[in-house]
């Protein structure tokens, strides 16, 4: 490859009809396959009480986890472990598909507009400003569910409350703050692997070979960090939403 | 970069299915396992606090027992020792009783052998008189005055035997 091919959006790989199929969605559904796989053989060990080293190393990570999510909100730990576990181990794998081999060479030579463009077949998941999106969507719809069911119709009032003016202005702020988190979720995330992706093409570009090893420890340490910090925050959302307390 | 509502749409459906999948096959069950082992834990500890409880019940009783069996025994080796002392004084004056009564027979039989012996000396020496007697007055005595004289001499032998 003469140049650097450097995409803000994901690309297309194959269109059916106008529903364009793009290289993050492809990983995407990779991730999401590879831990259901995991999730169901982990599950048939289970079912056929067979005690193998992978099952024990399955069980080992989620209930470390768990113990996790149980230290943040002991009492509802087992309501909000499953989502923590699931946004941490999709942000965790959709980033760190960033660093599989041939992410930006290989891939299909498309038509654009008349023009021949490299499309590359792999992009980090994460990489996608409509998968970061997605699960910051997942996170706040949860944060406001989880309100709801344990506060009641109440829960809303600190967004529409009508005694006086001043609390009417704090609630629209409130409305305001909750829209915010949805960006700050979407684009912290998507903004950190994007660039780790962007960094390692150029170093790859720049110095070839053993040039970028040490960025993509530097990409491994954040993939985990921002995997982290996504789950930490939503389960910190839900716990506030689900305290009497208003913020 | 624009959203593309379709894309959005494939992502968070992705991200559900993956939740409920994982939900479903993974997390369920390592939760089930975790409180499995955490109230196993539990019913432990409760069984060991409860065999803990029941050891120091145990513990009184033992020692309670031990005090009351001391204080038996104190009382035992007080009666043994007080019915000793009243055996060894009832053994005292029965031995006593006993050397008193030997004595006393001892004492009869000494003299009734003294009395023996009185009896005997008194008729050697009667029979020793009246022979003696008879030799040196045969020719010079006649025997009413020989009878006479050897009755007030008895009577003097007598005399002198009960003064000693």
């Amino acid at each position: 490859m003469a140049e650097l091919h450097i995409s803000i959006s994901a690309e297309p790989i194959f269109n059916l009809g106008h529903f364009e199929f793009t290289n993050s969605m492809l990983v995407s559904l990779l991730v999401s396959a590879g831990l259901s796989l995991v999730a169901i053989r982990f599950y048939q060990h289970l079912k056929q009480n067979k005690k193998s080293n992978f099952a024990l190393f399955v069980a080992t990570v989620i209930e470390s986890l768990y113990e996790f999510v149980q230290s943040v909100t002991p009492h509802h730990a087992g309501k909000f472990f499953p989502l923590f576990t699931t946004i941490f181990l999709f942000v965790i794998f959709g980033s760190w598909a960033e660093l599989l081999p041939g992410l930006d060479t290989i891939g299909l030579i498309k038509v654009v507009n008349g023009q021949e463009r490299f499309v590359p077949l792999l992009r980090a998941a994460t990489a996608d400003v409509h998968t970061t999106l997605a699960i910051a969507i997942f996170a706040m719809a949860s944060v406001q569910i989880y309100g709801y069911k344990y506060q009641g119709i109440s829960y809303f009032k600190k967004f529409f409350n009508l005694t006086n003016p001043i609390n009417f202005f704090v609630g629209f702020l409130e409305i305001i703050a909750e829209f915010s988190r949805l960006i700050s979720f979407t684009f912290r995330l998507f903004g950190n692997i994007f660039a780790g992706e962007v960094l390692l093409i150029v170093i790859a570009f720049l110095l070839p070979l053993f040039g970028p090893l040490p960025f993509v420890a530097l990409e491994i340490f954040v993939g985990f960090i921002q995997a982290l910090v996504f789950a930490m925050l939503t389960l910190v959302f839900i716990n506030i939403a689900v305290s009497s307390e208003h913020h | 970069m624009s959203i593309k509502w379709y894309q959005l749409l494939f992502q968070l459906v992705n991200f559900g299915v993956l939740l409920f999948i994982l939900n479903r096959f993974l997390y369920r069950p390592i939760v089930k396992i975790i409180k499995q082992r955490n109230q196993r834990l539990t019913d432990s500890l409760k069984a060991a606090e409860s065999n803990l409880k029941e050891k120091e019940v145990i513990n009184q009783l033992k020692l309670k027992a031990a005090e009351e069996a001391e204080k038996e025994a104190v009382k035992i080796i007080e009666a043994a020792k007080a019915s000793a002392k009243d055996s060894g004084k009832k053994i005292v004056e029965e031995a006593k009783d006993e050397a008193q009564r030997q004595v006393d027979k001892k004492y009869q039989l000494m003299l009734a052998k003294l009395s023996d012996q009185e009896d005997k000396i008194k008729k050697n020496v009667a029979d020793l008189v009246v022979t003696t007697t008879s030799q040196v007055l045969k020719d010079s005595l006649s025997p009413a005055e020989q009878k006479s004289i050897i009755d007030s001499q008895i009577k003097k032998l007598e005399k002198r035997l009960k003064n000693k």
